[in-house]
């Protein structure tokens, strides 16, 4: 049997984010400031930016926010899950922050599973939209393999002639496939895209790169210019550091009990009771970031952690770039 | 090395705490910042967690007071029913901020919230038939309470086991922590030999760091199995003697402290290279830790 594959025109999105509605609310890559793109809330389907370049900050927040509530508790001694059930359309998903999707379905699964993101995870239909032009000189989404999108989307979305190619990867991206036939006309399926950048990582090499290179001298050079800032920890797709905070309500007869986005290149990061830390020093916190992205969690899981997507490059106040260290230490080779 | 133990129940939400209950404190030091908590779990709870509180002696949970956060507390007692009743453990805890000076300020008869137990055991058994060698320093006992209680004191262990040293550290003879456990194995079948780093009047013991009294005892050192626990400066000096003299790698036991945050291998403070504490160790053999970046 033939993989369902169909065409949207391009006059009948605003039919298409409709029919997506019914699912959800919709959340798309907006332009708030031009060539600035956020996911957001859409108000219309006028609202979405069909050709955007990567948003300022991923498309996690859905998952995994800035700040949660876990637990709340009362004064009684009550205390309440607090899973966020919302059905939620998240449409227009570049292949880089899908690929750091599925990164993150392996952090918050195994063993212990993560309810909240799992509840989040399973009310959101997830539409790729397909990258078939680097999105900047920041990204290197080509040399980690992340420029085609992994078989986890809902949808799946390929600009084409007068239109959006769209196929369902899911069952549940087939049922609203199968909602959709009004509207779509017969396609072919898309090649797999394929562009070419500037910078790269050699993928294969890297962890063994990072491995011999744990006492190089070449950290220092990039750690007097890391601030510690975290910027690249904030706007990583793939960052799932988060620290577990009590919080007490103005009432004073309970409160709740939150988690928030955390950083290792924050110094307190590896502190433990009574003064101890693990990693005091600005270099170690830059080198564990790098090495978690591109050898320990590889070693971990089979997968780097970094998908290329050039958020790190692009934002970096003291303008450090994961791909110019990697080098580094290769020597100068890529 | 293997041994886990899990108690939670599948589906069960892993950041929801259960509520055990204070039978008995009591202060574990003469500096009175220490105190040893009994705790015990009802029940009603234990029916949720599988019928029965399961651990063993090197795991950890996480404690916490609704309003003052979490921390990661390892369990110092052994579940051997002739150590402690069913449902019961012990945990060691030093006030040094403000999770641990609320937990301070309860009472028998108050409640904790605990989840857990996480990590990795002690193998104690996996070395049947051979020497064990426990060295301690300061707080650092906690954790390894549990397993020298299992070796010296509950008669069957005892009897699968050779010589049992005990050497234990701490900075004065007033933040000895366990004086009458101590006393009581030294009376039972082990050596025990205690150390501290400056004396105080009335103390005529060894002063020194507590790897100085390896020399002090006569080891059959590839026979032996070392677990070590303390301070990472401790571990760093006390491993690389134990390598000097001859134990082998995979029989020098330690256990590492971190940021265990969750405990269950998400927030990813407590990972040394790819390893994640909380949910690889803390227990590890120094052959298991020695390549992995910032372990020691």
């Amino acid at each position: 049997m033939s993989q369902p594959v169909g065409l949207i025109k391009t006059a009948d999105l605003p039919r298409f984010v409709e029919t997506l509605s019914e699912y959800g609310t919709v959340c798309a890559p907006v332009e708030r400031r031009p060539g600035e793109y956020v996911f957001s809330e859409i108000e219309k389907p006028g609202d979405v930016a069909w050709n955007y370049t990567n948003t300022l900050m991923p498309p996690k927040k859905y998952f995994f926010p800035p700040r949660e509530k876990l637990l709340v508790f009362h004064g009684d001694g009550r205390v309440e899950e607090n899973l966020d059930s919302t059905k939620r359309v998240l449409l227009g998903v570049r292949s880089c922050d899908l690929h750091a999707l599925q990164r993150l379905d392996i952090v918050a699964g195994g063993e212990y599973p993560d309810p909240y993101y799992k509840a989040r995870r399973e009310n959101t239909l997830v539409v790729c939209l397909v990258c078939v032009e680097p999105c900047g000189d920041h990204s290197f989404c080509v040399s980690m393999g992340t420029n085609v999108p992994p078989p986890i989307y809902d949808l799946k979305m390929t600009p084409g002639d007068g239109g959006f190619v769209v196929e369902p990867g899911t069952e549940k991206g087939r049922e609203v496939f199968e909602s959709l036939t009004t509207i779509l006309e017969d396609a072919a399926p898309p090649p797999e895209p394929s562009f070419a950048q500037e910078r790269k990582i050699d993928r294969e090499k890297v962890a063994h790169l990072l491995r011999n290179g744990f006492n190089s001298e070449v950290w220092e050079k990039y750690a007097e210019r890391c601030l510690s800032c975290g910027a690249c920890n904030i706007n990583c797709p793939t960052c799932y550091c988060y620290e577990l905070e009590d919080h007490i309500a103005n009432t004073m007869d309970g409160g709740s009990r939150e988690r928030a986005w955390d950083g290792c290149h924050f110094v307190d990061f590896s502190a433990v009771a009574g003064g101890g830390n693990f990693r005091a020093r600005r270099r170690q916190r830059l080198q564990q970031w790098v090495n978690h992205k591109l050898w320990y969690f590889m070693e971990r899981n089979g997968q780097h952690l970094c998908v290329g997507c050039g958020r790190c490059v692009r934002d970096c106040p003291a303008g450090i770039a994961i791909d110019e260290i990697v080098r580094d230490l290769g020597g100068g080779s890529v | 090395m293997s041994g886990k133990n899990r108690c939670e129940k599948e589906g069960e939400n892993a950041f929801l705490p259960f509520e055990a209950v204070i039978k008995d404190v009591r202060d574990i030091n003469r500096r009175g910042d220490t105190k040893l908590f009994t705790l015990a779990v009802p029940d009603g709870v234990a029916e949720k967690i599988g019928g029965e509180f399961c651990y063993r002696p090197g795991q950890f949970v996480e404690v916490s007071v609704f309003g003052f956060e979490e921390a990661p507390i390892s369990i110092a007692s052994s579940p051997h029913p002739s150590l402690m009743e069913k449902n019961t453990f012990e945990m060691c805890i030093r006030s040094v901020g403000s999770l641990t000076a609320e937990v301070h300020r309860k009472k028998p008869g108050d409640t904790l919230q605990i989840r857990g137990p996480y990590g990795r055991c002690f193998p104690l058994l996996e070395h049947a038939g051979r020497d064990l060698l426990f060295v301690a320093g300061g707080i650092g006992l906690a954790p390894i309470r549990g397993v020298i209680k299992e070796a010296v004191e509950v008669e069957e262990i005892r009897q699968r086991f050779g010589k049992i040293h005990v050497l234990y550290g701490a900075r004065t003879p007033s933040d000895m922590v366990f004086v009458e456990d101590l006393e009581r194995w030294k009376k039972m079948d082990a050596s025990v030999l205690t150390t501290v780093d400056r004396a105080e009047s009335g103390w005529d013991g060894n002063v020194g760091v507590v790897g100085s009294l390896l020399d002090r005892i006569d080891l059959d050192v590839k026979n032996t199995v070392a677990y070590v626990s303390g301070p990472p400066i401790m571990l760093r000096f006390v491993i690389k003697d134990l390598c000097k003299m001859g134990v082998p790698e995979n029989q020098i036991i330690t256990t590492l402290e971190r940021r265990m945050r969750c405990g269950i291998g998400k927030c990813g403070h407590c990972m040394m290279g790819p390893v994640y504490t909380c949910m690889d160790g803390p227990v590890f053999t120094y052959a298991e830790i020695k390549n992995i970046p910032e372990a020691l």
